[in-house]
């Protein structure tokens, strides 16, 4: 009999943590994912962990990087969450080297740290520039033994349609196989929702193309709160590719990579004016970044001053995506880039045990909103995942335990149209896409004039609508706030205000709501 | 640029047939963005006019990240994402990978290996050393049981993907299960290997796997 109380949706980082932490702790679980974990976006992951070893004996501690995380975010994210998560990280890099993930060391055997974005001391652990990739091999390795032994039980290739509520709140989701469109209905009384930021809804993103947000759109018409829509991670060093752009990881910068424009045929080192120069917060560089652009001038990230054994032990895989997807040697010439959708850090409001605002559904990792405030700094996402599922697994170990059941229905959905709602909203995406770095009054209203338009003619298509609406909460948010603050630029209100300290809510209840609450102690 | 590209589908029953879809463009899309463009069309018509299905298959990083796109393109199994469109001939062929069952027309179902991996015992227990920085790279790709002479679809000979697996599991300072994991590593590679050493070949994370076997050969 299969012992599987808590339902986790989503398989990257977040949800495997969340797995294992209930496998250790004898628990089962039911993983739920529309692809195997190797396909998670969490692989894409380049630049590394943050954690406060100290290491490079700079004299850092758990409250430096929670200070630096705090003020990355613009004081809106939660201290006591931020505190948690920080306090985890040396923790949690023990854990995984325990597990065998083999991190990059130093000469006298410690775990190797280097200089990320926004950061007073080099505190970002890596694995070459395929950390994501080697943690998530690393927790599929060992999420492997409870399988093998029945804690953890997966099932793949499901996607999820909505959750389904009664009056204790949460008592199930809906899912369809995503080849067949076959509907299945699984029971529970606990789900932890690992789905992933919104790439989809704007359609450029350097993350995966699976995280389409048609979980968090379902969420969101649902009823389900979420909070700090209004900002969106801009990363600085993007390259586009066709229907996605590619990232080149703050890594780069964090070995010495530097970025300049051209004016007049002269190398203009655009950032050296700012504090950490070329390792600015994402925030103010995409910002600066955009200024540029829109004055028809170009970026450019140059790392041909490296050495070449660093660039080769170091950024070794980096090097070869940028040969084989931009046809650039980071060894011989500079890299065209400009700042992209990169990571989302509002999403499903939650607490600081990751509940969510319906009584037994929890989120972790970027689908929900927690650390990162107003901008995230580098090195803290997979940071944020790995304790975020954590945290949800043991606030879902108290929830109400019922046994998980899975129950194939003879209803089926059409998958086409799922999957289209997702492929084809351009008009959705179009709209979106012009809130974009900086952002001017008459596009905000413009944009949620026409958002209004698209919503009144997806009305009766319930993908499409759902998606148009987290849409239109968004866009929302962004209007909401009338200040500036980290990667929210409005030009017409430029200074950060004392009264916006806030987060940032919005739910739909037949019509979208939006509430300013304090952050939270 | 243009080009007919031929894309093996399926039809009723699971019977499969070639449909011919025209490409246009500069060559400088990968074969992933040519049938994402293709789900895209709001009418999707083949090259011969006629109305089509969106096409099915897998994709997820676009960067060689994550092993999801594996398919036989022009006759050579590769990532999709990773190969160009200015790098295939007129009429060449996009098809699923030959060693899995199809789902629908270029998704397979790779469950097999993950399944070999549960057999291989493919974890490490009481790790006290770091794993094996390439064998924990294998995106589970399927393209080196795809190119193996040794691998008869179906059956429980584990692949280079194995070999990878058998080395992560091994990496333990747990005798007992070093012992366990090596024993089936002989039954569900060893023994089967032929030594083409196509693996090595096909790996697209240049995981070495020819001197990951050797490492494995001398563990006991």
């Amino acid at each position: 009999m299969m012992n599987a109380n808590i339902l986790i949706v989503g398989s990257g980082a977040a949800g495997l943590n969340a797995a294992l932490t209930l496998a250790k702790k004898g628990c089962g679980c039911l993983l739920v994912s529309e692809s195997p974990s190797e396909r998670a976006q969490s692989n894409m992951a380049e630049g590394g962990i943050n954690a406060a070893l100290d290491n490079c004996g700079e004299g850092d501690s758990p409250e430096l990087h929670a200070a630096d995380t705090i003020k990355a975010g613009r004081n809106i994210a939660s201290p006591a969450a931020v505190n948690g998560l920080c306090n985890a990280a040396p923790r949690i890099i023990e854990e995984l080297s325990a597990m065998g993930m083999p991190f990059d060391h130093t000469a006298d055997g410690k775990v190797a740290q280097r200089a990320f974005g926004g950061q007073s001391r080099k505190r970002t652990c890596y694995c070459g520039s395929e950390t994501g990739l080697i943690l998530m091999h690393t927790l599929i390795t060992m999420a492997r033994k409870y399988e093998a032994q029945g804690l953890i039980r997966r099932e793949t290739g499901l996607l999820f349609l909505r959750v389904l509520t009664d009056d204790k709140g949460i008592c199930g989701a809906l899912f369809a196989d995503k080849y067949t469109g076959k509907i299945c209905r699984i029971t529970t009384r606990a789900v932890i929702m690992c789905t992933g930021g919104l790439n989809g809804l704007f359609g450029i993103a350097t993350g995966s193309v699976l995280n389409s947000g048609t979980a968090a759109a379902s969420l969101f018409t649902s009823g389900v709160e979420f909070s700090n829509l209004e900002f969106i991670q801009f990363h600085p060093t993007t390259s586009p590719l066709k229907g996605k752009s590619m990232l080149i990881s703050e890594a780069a910068r964090g070995e010495g990579g530097i970025l300049y424009t051209l004016e007049n045929g002269q190398r203009i080192r655009f950032m050296q004016g700012f504090e950490k120069g070329d390792l600015s917060p994402r925030d103010v560089i995409s910002i600066e970044e955009q200024k540029i652009i829109d004055k028809g001038g170009d970026i450019y990230l140059d790392l041909t001053a490296l050495d070449g054994d660093i660039i080769d032990s170091r950024l070794g895989s980096l090097r070869e995506s940028c040969k084989m997807f931009l046809g650039i040697d980071m060894k011989t010439a500079p890299l065209p880039v400009r700042p992209g959708i990169h990571y989302f850090m509002g999403g499903v409001r939650t607490d600081s045990s990751h509940r969510a605002s319906i009584d037994g559904l929890f989120a972790a990792g970027e689908a929900a909103c927690i650390y990162h405030g107003a901008n995230r700094l580098g090195g803290n996402s997979l940071l944020g995942a790995l304790y975020g599922g954590e945290c949800a697994a043991y606030a879902a170990l108290s929830a109400d335990r019922e046994e998980t059941e899975i129950t194939a229905t003879s209803e089926s959905v059409d998958i086409y149209e799922v999957k289209a709602a997702a492929q084809q909203d351009e008009d959705i995406r179009r709209q979106l896409c012009r809130l974009g770095v900086i952002r001017t009054p008459e596009v905000i209203a413009d944009v949620q004039e026409k958002l209004s338009c698209i919503e009144e003619q997806a009305r009766g298509k319930e993908y499409l609508h759902s998606r148009c609406l987290l849409a239109m909460a968004i866009a929302e948010s962004i209007s909401q706030r009338r200040e500036s603050r980290g990667a929210h630029l409005r030009t017409d209100f430029p200074d950060t205000l004392p009264e916006y300290r806030k987060t940032s809510t919005v739910y739909y209840d037949g019509v979208i709501k939006h509430r300013f609450d304090e952050v939270g102690e | 640029m243009k080009k007919i590209i031929k894309i093996k589908r399926t039809a009723e029953k699971g019977r499969q047939f070639l449909e011919p879809f025209l490409y246009e463009g500069d060559g400088n899309e990968t074969v992933i963005d040519f049938l994402e463009e293709i789900n895209s069309r709001s009418e999707i018509v083949n090259a011969d006019g006629k109305p089509s299905q969106p096409i099915s298959f897998n994709c997820s990083c676009k960067e060689k990240k994550c092993g999801a796109c594996a398919m036989v393109i022009d006759g050579k199994p590769r990532l999709a994402c990773t190969v160009h469109m200015r790098e295939l001939k007129e009429n060449a062929l996009i098809e699923p990978l030959s060693k899995f069952p199809v789902i629908r027309d270029l998704s397979v179902d790779r469950t097999i290996m993950y399944n070999g991996q549960e057999t291989l015992k493919a974890w490490p227990e009481a790790p006290q050393e770091p794993m094996d920085t390439d064998a924990v790279r294998c995106l589970m790709c399927g393209l080196c049981l795809e190119v193996c002479p040794n691998y008869i679809p179906g059956s429980s000979f584990t692949g280079g993907a194995g070999v990878a697996g058998a080395a992560r599991g091994m990496d333990s300072t747990d005798a007992a299960h070093t012992k366990d994991v090596k024993k089936e590593y002989m039954k569900h590679f060893f023994r089967d290997c032929g030594q083409s050493l196509s693996c090595v070949r096909i790996c697209p994370m240049n995981i070495p796997l020819d001197k990951l076997q050797a490492r494995l050969a001398k563990k006991k």
